[in-house]
């Protein structure tokens, strides 16, 4: 198998780049019919994420692939890009390295943020792609499912994904986890709907949490986000009265000045007649006042708190990271080793049958003499199996041989020689 | 003993688990949480053999009257139950660090077992009636439930702390939620009064039954009753400030009545209650029961 990769990521490739150079799923379906189109010899899959746009094709090891040069000339082509400009800023990589690059890629090892599992679904979608418009064969087939497993792997054996790493996530995943056992009975109230807002509340709804308020200082704004995402809008001023019903508040607003001072907060608690009192502020500036988390019942965690947990959480990450990158090296060798030992198939394949043949004829000459002279059924029998067994053993340490120098990646001398020496035909 | 088990057995199994729990805090280690589950499996195991030995020794030399009849087999019995509290709350919660807290109240039971070994058995007449043996069980699961109650408490406090003090997803502490914390206390507080309660309708019953009188001034019935009392209290207490929001009073609730439980069994152990009127016999009965020290102890025996 040839495997040639062409891509960029945010490693290298100024976000303006990566911009424009990025394909929607109908982009990327046209693109891959035009590679059909002008190589219908050849798999391919395109891969386009936030973060990176990668090019892989695949053929035949007789079969001639396209270099990366063509590669990137058709993906600047599609978009109308100048080639030149966009060579300096791709990485182009060829079978193992590429196989490699693939399997780190799959196991989030190479993402902007280390660990994020959303990486796995896309390089699956971008195989189903492939799938879907008849580019990608049995070599694209086998190296997506061992990414898919190498994946796993990763996942299983370190604990990579294990910490979250995005202020909101650790907000809702480890913090509130550290108070509440669950949150679907838990009473939450989300203040302010801004990017950051929508976040906790989609990490909210995954956790579980069901009755869900979001207040706004802009109502309208507050509707709407309810609707795309759930829970249920309440106006500004019905801020105090969702403060007393409260297990959890999270505060996301833009404000340059607290919205809550401690005398606020006093007076919601003082009429207030459920248990402790959860607020993550993932404000910046707060907006709740630091002196109310000296409140009794009251237990107050801003951006700062959350922020040593996620470096925290980041820095276990990066202590898992050679744990996963020795798995992935190791499966990266299984995988080449494979693909070498499959090549040896054809002929050994070949070989066995040539050796069929010989024993064959020499099996009807001699059945023919034994039925002459009244040899009875049983010894010719016996006859058959010692041929075959002689067969079995004379082939045995040559096909023992191959399959270990493709092990060993230098198999190619020795196919040639197993070829020439019987004259087996490609 | 039949099996060979000593109490040195079940001792160093909790006692190793306590010492890798303890190890949480300095370094990393693979497998410690296995290791440590094992460890404690273990010492359940031997502890369980230990008191079927002793069943069966108890049985072989007095009769199926002698069986727990003394305070050293209830105290064990006690830490067993408690142990295996730890085991099943460790597998439910492998994270965080609740051996710290259990498996030493487990071995400190262990060492007040061995500190009353020679105190003298408990009367046995009407052993084979239900009441003693009601009267028996649900005291000690109340005591156990009491104990359980203060190390959850400890657990709660522990957490309640270091949430206050940002200290959240801290590697070396993760321990339970605190709503969590806070059920299982809750519940402890109210099972402990159930348990106590019936212990003690249990041992009127038991002393009515044997036609004593005045037993309402033994040291043990005065205690007991003043421990159901107080639990009683604290159940209504904690229901009333949960309901106000003020939860983490549950865990004092439970650190009182530990406190209060610890102090009478101080005292009861040191009274004559319980036991028979001829405290040089050994072999004697099977339950501790509210019933009067000075009453006879021919009357009712069974043997």
């Amino acid at each position: 198998m040839k495997l040639h990769l062409v891509g960029c990521s945010h490693h290298r490739t100024p976000i303006e780049l990566r911009e424009q150079l990025s394909f929607s799923s109908e982009q990327v379906r046209s693109a891959l019919q035009q590679v059909r189109s002008q190589h219908p010899n050849c798999e391919a899959v395109l891969l386009s994420t936030c973060n990176r746009v990668e090019f892989y094709m695949v053929s035949e090891p007789e079969v001639a692939i396209p270099g990366p040069d063509w590669m990137v000339n058709f993906l600047a082509s599609f978009h109308g890009m100048d080639s030149k400009q966009l060579a300096s800023h791709v990485v182009s990589l060829k079978d193992r390295d590429a196989i490699k690059h693939l399997f780190t890629v799959a196991s989030s090892l190479d993402s902007l943020v280390v660990g994020e599992t959303q990486i796995l679904s896309q390089v699956r979608q971008a195989y189903d792609i492939a799938r879907a418009e008849d580019i990608a064969g049995a070599h694209v087939h086998s190296l997506f499912q061992h990414a898919s497993y190498v994946s796993k792997r990763v996942a299983n054996e370190t604990e990579i994904h294990r910490k979250r790493v995005s202020i909101p996530s650790v907000a809702v995943s480890e913090i509130a986890a550290e108070f509440f056992e669950r949150l679907d009975d838990k009473k939450v109230l989300v203040i302010g709907s801004g990017e950051m807002g929508e976040e906790t509340l989609r990490y909210l709804i995954d956790a579980g949490a069901k009755s869900i308020a979001l207040i706004n200082r802009s109502y309208d704004k507050a509707v709407d986000a309810s609707s795309r995402l759930g829970g249920r809008a309440y106006p500004w001023e019905d801020l105090d009265r969702e403060m007393m019903q409260a297990d959890l508040v999270v505060s996301t607003t833009g404000s340059q000045e607290p919205i809550v001072d401690l005398v606020r907060f006093r007076r919601v608690m003082s009429q207030r007649k459920r248990g402790a009192i959860l607020i993550l502020d993932l404000a910046v500036p707060r907006d709740f006042e630091p002196s109310i988390g000296e409140l009794p019942n009251v237990y107050l965690y801003a951006v700062d708190d959350l922020q040593r947990v996620c470096q925290k959480n980041a820095a276990w990450r990066s202590m898992q990271y050679p744990k996963a990158e020795k798995i992935i090296l190791e499966e990266t060798e299984r995988f080449v080793q494979g693909l070498q030992v499959r090549t040896t198939v054809p002929t050994i394949r070949r070989l066995r049958e040539h050796a069929d043949e010989i024993k064959n004829l020499e099996w009807q000459r001699l059945r023919g003499k034994l039925q002459q002279m009244g040899v009875n059924g049983d010894v010719e029998g016996e006859i058959q199996q010692s041929m075959e067994r002689l067969v079995n053993k004379l082939l045995h340490s040559p096909m023992q041989s191959v399959r270990e120098e493709a092990e060993n990646q230098s198999h190619s001398t020795l196919l040639d020689a197993l070829k020439r020496l019987f004259k087996l035909a490609d | 003993m039949l099996t060979g088990v000593t109490l040195a057995c079940f001792v160093t199994s909790y006692g190793i688990a306590l010492l890798l729990e303890l190890s949480r805090w300095v370094i990393r280690m693979p497998y410690r949480m296995a290791i440590e589950l094992s460890m404690i499996f273990l010492g359940i195991l031997t502890h369980g053999l230990y008191l079927v030995d002793r069943i069966a020794v108890e049985v072989q030399q007095s009769g199926a009257s002698a069986v727990f009849s003394n305070w050293f087999d209830w105290a064990l019995l006690v830490s067993l139950g408690l142990a295996v509290c730890c085991w099943l709350m460790i597998l439910r919660k492998p994270e965080s660090p609740i051996g710290t807290f259990l498996l030493p109240l487990i071995l400190a039971l262990i060492a007040a077992a061995q500190f009353l070994r020679s105190q003298p058995a408990f009367d046995r007449r009407a052993s084979n009636m239900i009441w003693p043996w009601i009267h028996g069980i649900s005291l000690m699961v109340g005591m156990m439930l009491v104990t359980f109650g203060f190390a959850v408490a400890l657990m709660y406090v522990s957490q309640a702390w270091r949430l206050k003090n940002k200290r959240a997803n801290s590697r070396f502490l993760r321990l339970p939620s605190l709503e969590y914390l806070q059920s299982l206390g809750s519940a402890s507080l109210f099972a402990s009064a159930s348990c106590i309660a019936l212990g003690l309708v249990s041992g009127v019953i038991l002393n009515l039954q044997r036609g004593v009188q005045a037993f309402w001034l033994d040291a043990g019935v005065l205690f007991s009753t003043g421990l159901l009392v107080w639990l009683a209290i604290a159940f209504v207490l904690q229901w009333h400030l949960s309901k106000r929001g003020l939860e983490r009073w549950t865990a004092y609730l439970n650190m009182i009545s530990f406190a209060f439980m610890s102090l009478a069994l101080v005292i009861v152990a040191s009274s004559p209650h319980g036991r028979k009127a001829d405290a040089t016999e050994r072999t004697l009965p099977a339950i501790p029961s509210s019933g009067s020290p000075d009453a006879d102890a021919s009357a009712g025996r069974v043997e």
